[in-house]
């Protein structure tokens, strides 16, 4: 993939997740009947592994830190992203350099090479998985 | 390249790849010794139907994109209840070509 590519498909993604996200703010749907997205819930009734993640962000611009573990660890993860992913493409395009595309590169590599570190990252999903569906996100 | 073993292995591989690439590989099939027909015989590629399959049932999780080799956007995918399910959907249509990409690009790796 090239460098603009990526970055327009990540650019385009951390704005539909900020929409996203305003707007279940503003709704203040975290509790409330907020329509389910997630294709898998709705065909199965069992929460996918990330289901949750938008509740645990509510919950963590709320500030409760605690609750928004409890609901989904990946909430944070993907707040963190979405901090930090759009400023350091947003450095990357400023300076005219391609830090963030080499990274990335680099992860996709050591992912799709290192098999240890690829099935540490399955495992870690499918606990998360199993936990969502003990605790009925 | 002897003609007719390119014209058997374009036959046989039609599928993996667009029909309008098809000529360009052959073309660059007959410049080739024919040493390489192994070598281009042994590429692992992707069968679009089966990655269509894959799609349509493990595109949620980000599956057809982790085969494809494209682990970021696959572990986005994941993360993200696929997409917020739009990018599931809209994948479903994609990949086919996509695969088709990912073929080209991996037969023009043992081509030049």
């Amino acid at each position: 993939m090239t460098k603009r590519k990526l970055y327009t498909i990540l650019a385009g993604l951390s704005l539909a997740g900020y929409v996203w996200l305003g707007w279940n703010f503003i709704e203040d749907s975290a509790h409330s009947a907020a329509p389910s997205v997630c294709l898998f819930k709705e065909v199965t009734g069992l929460p996918c592994p990330s289901c949750g993640t938008t509740r645990s962000m509510l919950l963590l611009v709320h500030g409760q830190l605690r609750e928004s573990f409890m609901m989904n660890p990946f909430g944070m993860m993907l707040a963190l992203a979405l901090v930090i992913i759009p400023l350091w493409m947003m450095a990357d395009v400023l300076r005219g350099s391609g830090s963030f595309y080499i990274r990335y590169t680099r992860m996709e590599y050591l992912l799709s090479h290192n098999k240890l570190l690829a099935v540490c990252a399955a495992a870690i999903v499918a606990l998360n998985w199993f936990w969502n569906i003990t605790k009925g996100v | 390249m002897d003609p007719q073993k390119v014209d058997m292995y374009i036959m046989m591989s039609s599928k993996y790849f667009e029909g309008y690439q098809l000529t360009a590989i052959r073309e660059k099939l007959l410049k080739m010794d024919d040493s390489k027909l192994i070598q281009v015989q042994g590429v692992n590629l992707k069968d679009p139907t089966t990655m269509l399959i894959v799609s349509l049932v493990g595109g949620h999780f980000g599956i057809d994109r982790f085969m494809l080799g494209e682990v970021g956007l696959g572990i986005a995918k994941l993360l993200t209840c696929g997409g917020l399910g739009i990018w599931t959907i809209v994948d479903w249509f994609l990949i086919l070509g996509r695969t088709r990409e990912y073929n080209l690009h991996r037969i023009l790796q043992v081509l030049f």
